[in-house]
């Protein structure tokens, strides 16, 4: 079933260098208990898109819809629901956690704003404190006592806190140490087998996107270029920027060859895109039709993508 | 023929805290046009050995302590910062780091910073002025218009034409011994494999020694010919990149390999995870550092530590091989 639902969402912001469309009609479809992924490189809007279904970019154009009901015109009970039953986790536990507060007060703090009592906090604290893997006796730390790999446990914890249906994961692992990494993806793993819930998962590391999702949608400049199942987008990518982007992936196998023909070129820049497929300076296949005319997402062999050339 | 070798190599780094071993006995060759892969977590000394073979060490905290460092030869341990400025550094040994916006000065040219070294260490004395010479290295490393861009500023540039700014800065004098750390982890995939293929060429090109610093293990396989594994600022396992991918055997390393998720492996669910956490740098551990995150270890693993014993052509730490 639909959890969230995200349809042709912009997101626009004003520069002293012009407006930036860091997202531009953009869709996607969150149920409930899968994970489904947002890949793509540094400023395709993926973030931006987690941002926009927080609350914390700019809504421009676009509806998101939770359980149904459009977030835009939630009154102030659905709101707080919405609030509780959508968390976050951040990339860096270094800056996500406030270094004055304890570790007990960090994780008290949703379910106060949500006017919990004391004893359901302190039975909740408990309880998520073990989902976790955190030691009781934590709680009357600062998060500077902590390695890396246990903020980010606490910065879990925080977000189990309210019993979240969906939790965004914006790059959650990108900044542990490699040893650390398959700790914490595992332990994401564990809570959604037990809990049911969804996750969101943001990431520039396609290995990690393929191991993780169910379904996932590639971005480039603002766009969905590609969307499907995980397991098909991985093997059989329609798009031609999701095929570049698989075959530059370093493997740690020396005797795969990292094909660098797929692709040429950096990034356009937001400020001022391309015109027509946003991708077509960089395609060693694009068209006339790829320079003057935006190719609308469409169902291919496995998956839908954003593409003239692609049956 | 051996450019470079590294011997015993001993670094501190004297903080009000304590002494912190951040390399402990470090030692390796690098042959010239080969690529030496150092690869581990943050902590675990791979950058203070490149710094150490600078001579660019935190000051006043670090110091070299022991061992030796021998560029075609020459002992660069002992030297003084003037001759390692004036002989070594930039001319000898040349570095890429990680992130180009802090290793470009942002109130210069990129032409002009291309072209200081070039100039300080003569290599401007023909017919060629310091800004031709450094108009050409930017055109070598793809950068289009190379004479135009050359007037522009840092921010004017892409991430990716600024670490291969960064790149034309380090080969402009020709050095013997280039030290990347870290250089793509602040790109992204599309512009990584791009910046990977340029440093090939170059190092096909010009037969220049590479040091590889990074923790991304993919990286390092589609670059180095050898590769070393640190833990807790020792070596625990170096050997031909081929061998140490296809059948690593160091528990730390299979580890490593074991847990990082693959393109096209079709296992969805769990991931093989190393237990703990890397220990702390002010407390030594007693025998093998490794031991407590271990699920071979045994009581020698626990009491001594394990030396590198060479096997078919590599070399291995651990007791229970």
């Amino acid at each position: 079933m639909t959890l969230l639902a995200a349809s042709d969402v912009k997101s626009y912001y004003k520069t002293p260098a012009g407006v930036v469309k860091a997202l531009d009609g953009v869709c996607i479809d969150l149920r409930e208990g899968e994970t489904s992924a947002l890949v793509g490189e540094s400023g395709c809007g993926k973030s931006t898109l987690a941002k926009v279904i927080l609350g914390l970019a700019p809504l421009t154009a676009g509806k998101i819809t939770f359980n149904g009901t459009d977030t835009a015109t939630m009154d102030r009970p659905e709101r707080m629901n919405f609030r509780r039953h959508v968390q976050a986790v951040f990339q860096d536990p270094y800056s996500s956690l406030n270094p004055r507060l304890r570790v007990d007060k960090i994780l008290a703090e949703p379910m106060q704003a949500h006017g919990f009592d004391r004893a359901s906090i302190g039975m909740r604290l408990t309880r998520v404190l073990e989902m976790v893997g955190l030691a009781a006796d934590s709680i009357k730390l600062y998060p500077h006592e902590f390695s890396g790999g246990q903020r980010q446990r606490i910065a879990i914890a925080r977000a189990l806190m309210l019993e979240p249906k969906l939790i965004v994961l914006d790059e959650p692992i990108s900044a542990l140490d490699v040893s650390i990494r398959a700790q914490i993806l595992n332990l994401l793993q564990d809570i959604q087998d037990e809990l049911g819930l969804a996750y969101l998962l943001i990431a520039h590391d396609l290995a990690l996107v393929e191991h993780a999702s169910v379904h996932a949608s590639v971005m480039y400049l603002g766009r969905i270029v590609e969307y499907g199942q995980t397991a098909d987008i991985f093997s059989k990518p329609a798009h031609p920027y999701t095929r570049a982007l698989l075959s530059a992936v370093p493997q740690p196998d020396p005797t795969v060859m990292r094909d660098s023909s797929l692709i040429q070129g950096d990034v356009a820049s937001a400020l001022n895109p391309p015109l027509g497929c946003h991708f077509h300076p960089r395609c060693p296949h694009a068209t006339e039709q790829c320079r003057t005319e935006a190719p609308a997402l469409a169902r291919k062999t496995t998956t839908h993508a954003a593409c003239w050339l692609t049956a | 023929m051996t450019l470079l070798e590294v011997e015993n190599l001993q670094t501190e780094l004297h903080l009000k805290r304590g002494i912190v071993r951040a390399v402990s006995g470090v030692g390796f060759t690098i042959r010239a046009g080969e690529a030496l892969g150092l690869i581990g977590e943050s902590g675990s000394g791979k950058t203070m050995t490149g710094l150490s073979l600078l001579g660019l060490l935190p000051q006043p905290v670090g110091r070299i302590v022991g061992g030796s460092i021998k560029l075609d030869g020459r002992e660069l341990v002992g030297l003084s910062q003037e001759t390692l400025a004036r002989e070594i550094r930039g001319k000898e040994i040349a570095m890429i780091s990680q992130d180009p916006m802090t290793s470009l000065n942002p109130v210069f040219t990129v032409g002009s910073q291309i072209a200081a070294p070039i100039h300080k260490h003569g290599y401007d004395r023909g017919d060629e002025s310091a800004i031709d010479l450094a108009v050409r290295e930017l055109e070598r490393v793809r950068v289009p218009s190379a004479r135009l861009r050359s007037h522009d500023y840092p921010h004017q540039f892409s991430g990716g034409m600024r670490q291969r700014t960064v790149a034309a800065m380090a080969i402009g004098c020709k050095p013997k011994l280039l030290i990347a750390d870290e250089p793509t982890s602040a790109l992204d995939v599309t512009i990584q494999v791009q910046f990977m293929d340029l440093i090939s060429e170059l190092q096909a090109d010009t037969g220049v020694g590479l040091l590889f610093i990074t923790h991304d293990l993919g990286v390092a396989a589609s670059l180095c010919q050898k590769i070393a594994v640190m833990y807790a600022a020792r070596i625990v396992e170096i050997a031909p990149a081929t061998d140490i991918y296809a059948e690593p055997l160091h528990p730390y390393t299979q580890g490593l390999l074991n847990s990082v998720p693959r393109l096209g492996s079709k296992r969805k669910h769990r991931l093989y995870s190393i237990p703990g956490t890397p220990p702390h740098a002010l407390n030594e551990l007693q025998g093998c550092s490794f031991h407590p995150r271990c699920e071979r270890a045994t009581e020698a693993c626990r009491t001594e530590r394990p030396p590198l014993i060479a096997r078919e052509g590599r070399e291995v730490a651990c007791w229970n091989l």
